[in-house]
């Protein structure tokens, strides 16, 4: 999956839980989910499985520990879908 | 090094579906796990164990300086003493054990953590903006310490945690703030806090 794909795809699982509308505005690879959209903590575990969900991924706790920004989201679908 | 949490218990209801598929397995250990299951009250469980985790784990990012990780399986709850309005406990991150104290009240539960035991945690949990919560902390620190009110700035270092800065040092930082819904609360401890204050 291309990159714009997976943020396009990131962008709309997010939606509903994003506090911060104007930063959502400028959804990228940069934005972080709790600086930036202000995601309350407990909807960080829905986007984890929402994730998993969507792209038919596990994602394991150490990956999971590190994913604050898109881009980091983005690497840890492309790495789980790769290993498949 | 100290901690809080506070959780607003209808929006946490509304916001928040614990008991969708994989929901428990992401944040809470088997055992932790069967402290909510044996529940009569499942949610409160579920959201106190939630606050005691994100409570110890601002504890542990203040005393090793960290970021911020979704990594809620590292912190391992234990609870030692629960009533209808109180419960506390213990909270394990990699073998550093954070005592935690909450108050479970109808639509809150707010937890205070602490790496010393007795350190003399006072919380305030309030019905108000997060503004008013932060001007009243800074007011009961500068009496606490006999300083001038606006004489401290409350500041942010590099990684978002707060501190009280006087004439641009930081004089103060063994506190926390958390806001969730309709409250907003900070958590303090002011033992073996003067002396620093009163050089500085």
């Amino acid at each position: 999956m291309e990159t714009k794909e997976i943020i396009y795809c990131l962008k709309k699982i997010v939606k509903p839980y994003v506090q911060n509308d104007l930063a959502f505005q400028d959804f990228g690879k940069d934005t972080d989910f709790i600086k930036d959209l202000e995601i309350n903590s407990a909807n960080l575990v829905d986007i984890v499985l929402d994730v998993e969900d969507e792209f038919n991924i596990a994602i394991d706790n150490d990956s999971m520990d590190k994913m604050l920004t898109v881009k980091d989201a983005v690497e840890i679908i492309k790495t789980k879908q790769q290993e498949q | 090094m100290i901690g809080n949490d506070v959780v607003d218990l209808k929006l946490a209801e509304r916001e928040s579906n614990w008991r969708r598929k994989g929901f428990l397995k992401k944040v809470f250990s088997p055992t932790e796990q069967a402290y909510i299951t044996t529940s009569t009250d499942q949610d409160r469980l579920v959201w106190l164990l939630w606050s005691m985790k994100e409570a110890a784990y601002k504890a542990h990012q203040r005393m090793f300086d960290l970021p911020r990780r979704l990594n809620w399986l590292a912190q391992e709850c234990r609870i030692s003493n629960m009533t209808s309005e109180t419960a506390s406990g213990t909270v394990d991150i990699k073998g550093n054990i954070y005592y935690t104290s909450s108050e479970i009240a109808s639509e809150y539960i707010h937890t205070s953590a602490e790496k010393f035991i007795d350190s003399g945690v006072k919380s305030g949990i309030f019905d108000a903006s997060s503004s008013e919560v932060k001007n009243e902390l800074i007011s009961k620190v500068a009496k606490q310490f006999e300083v001038n009110l606006i004489e401290l700035q409350l500041k942010k270092d590099e990684l978002g945690m707060p501190f009280l800065s006087r004439n641009n040092s930081k004089i103060f930082d063994s506190f926390s703030f958390s806001g969730h819904g309709r409250f907003n609360a900070y958590s303090l401890s002011l033992i073996n806090c003067e002396t620093a204050v009163k050089q500085s």
